[in-house]
């Protein structure tokens, strides 16, 4: 059994070495594949295909996209009052930016606004 | 004897597939023609409707996403330093900001609340609603599910920075005036 494994092994080898190119360029293909598979798999389960707004249909809301470095609050200083009152300040901004709109909720999705209700139709 | 046990493995598997089969029709009860019929005329308008919502909810995501981690790196980090430099007590806050990274990557972490409505929200997209109307109504019941649980991540990590502020403004009381 061993020596029949052996002697297939040689020969599978003898045949590569005869058609080294072949076998390099095929070896090359299948690698590609492979990590392509593997990029792919990774792209979708990471959440990187969610934050993705280059992919083909989002267009229009690429632009919403804010790339924005809003100011940073100092780590290092005294902290008084006066230093309360400004990281106060820059909270209270981001936190009216964040509850102006009603992100994820509203009634877009019920079954009347898409119009699959039971509803009898007129 | 084999043949016994290979019957009675079958008989297994066989019931195990009708029980899951039986539960599922339970879970999901059959539409009306009426119903059916509504939804496979309103098929085209719907699944329009539904693309234009995942659209801009994932440009919500992006947005909200960054406007989350830009709080937590720009402004309560260096807060949280700063009050430990200055040698004050910020147990609470510490507290309150672990709640909301918490929430935070609860939101947009992987496998979490957004990217599972967006996975859900996709094959619900992909289901042919004029040949299966009811499986597309219970794809599109189970997206507006997880959509909500998106809404209720968000409003949970809003409320953890309202709670922050209301601490930062108790810890104001305690901190000296400016040049004392």
């Amino acid at each position: 059994m061993i020596s029949r494994l052996k002697h297939w092994l040689r020969s599978a080898v003898d045949a590569a070495n005869k058609h080294a190119l072949v076998v390099f360029i095929v070896s090359a293909v299948v690698a590609a594949f492979v990590l392509v598979a593997v990029a792919l798999h990774l792209y979708r389960t990471s959440g990187s295909l969610q934050l993705d707004l280059s992919r083909p249909g989002y267009e229009n809301v690429r632009q919403e996209a804010k790339d924005e470095s809003p100011d940073s609050y100092p780590a290092t200083g005294t902290l008084d009052r006066a230093a309360a009152e400004d990281f106060m300040d820059m909270l209270d901004r981001r936190i009216r930016e964040l509850d102006t709109v009603d992100a994820f909720g509203g009634d877009g999705m019920t079954d009347a606004a898409l119009g699959i209700d039971d509803a009898p139709q007129q | 004897m084999k043949h016994v046990v290979l019957m009675a493995v079958t008989a297994a598997v066989v019931c195990a597939a009708v029980v899951v089969v039986v539960a599922r029709a339970q879970e999901q009860p059959a539409l009306s023609e009426e119903h059916q019929t509504r939804i496979r005329a309103n098929c085209l308008s719907t699944k329009e409707t539904l693309r234009r919502i995942h659209i801009s909810d994932a440009s919500l995501r992006v947005n909200r996403g960054q406007a989350f981690e830009n709080i937590s790196t720009r402004l309560i980090a260096p807060f949280n330093s700063r009050m430990a430099l200055n040698r004050l007590d910020g147990t609470t806050l510490s507290s309150i900001t672990a709640a909301y990274e918490q929430d935070s990557s609860r939101f947009g972490g992987q496998q979490q609340t957004y990217q599972r409505y967006e996975q859900q929200l996709s094959q619900t997209l992909e289901i042919d609603c004029t040949t299966r109307p009811t499986e597309f109504y219970y794809a599109v019941a189970e997206s507006r599910r997880l959509r909500s649980e998106v809404h209720d991540t968000v409003k949970q990590a809003i409320q953890q920075l309202k709670n922050y502020r209301r601490e930062v403004d108790i810890v104001k009381a305690s901190l000296p005036e400016p040049g004392q």
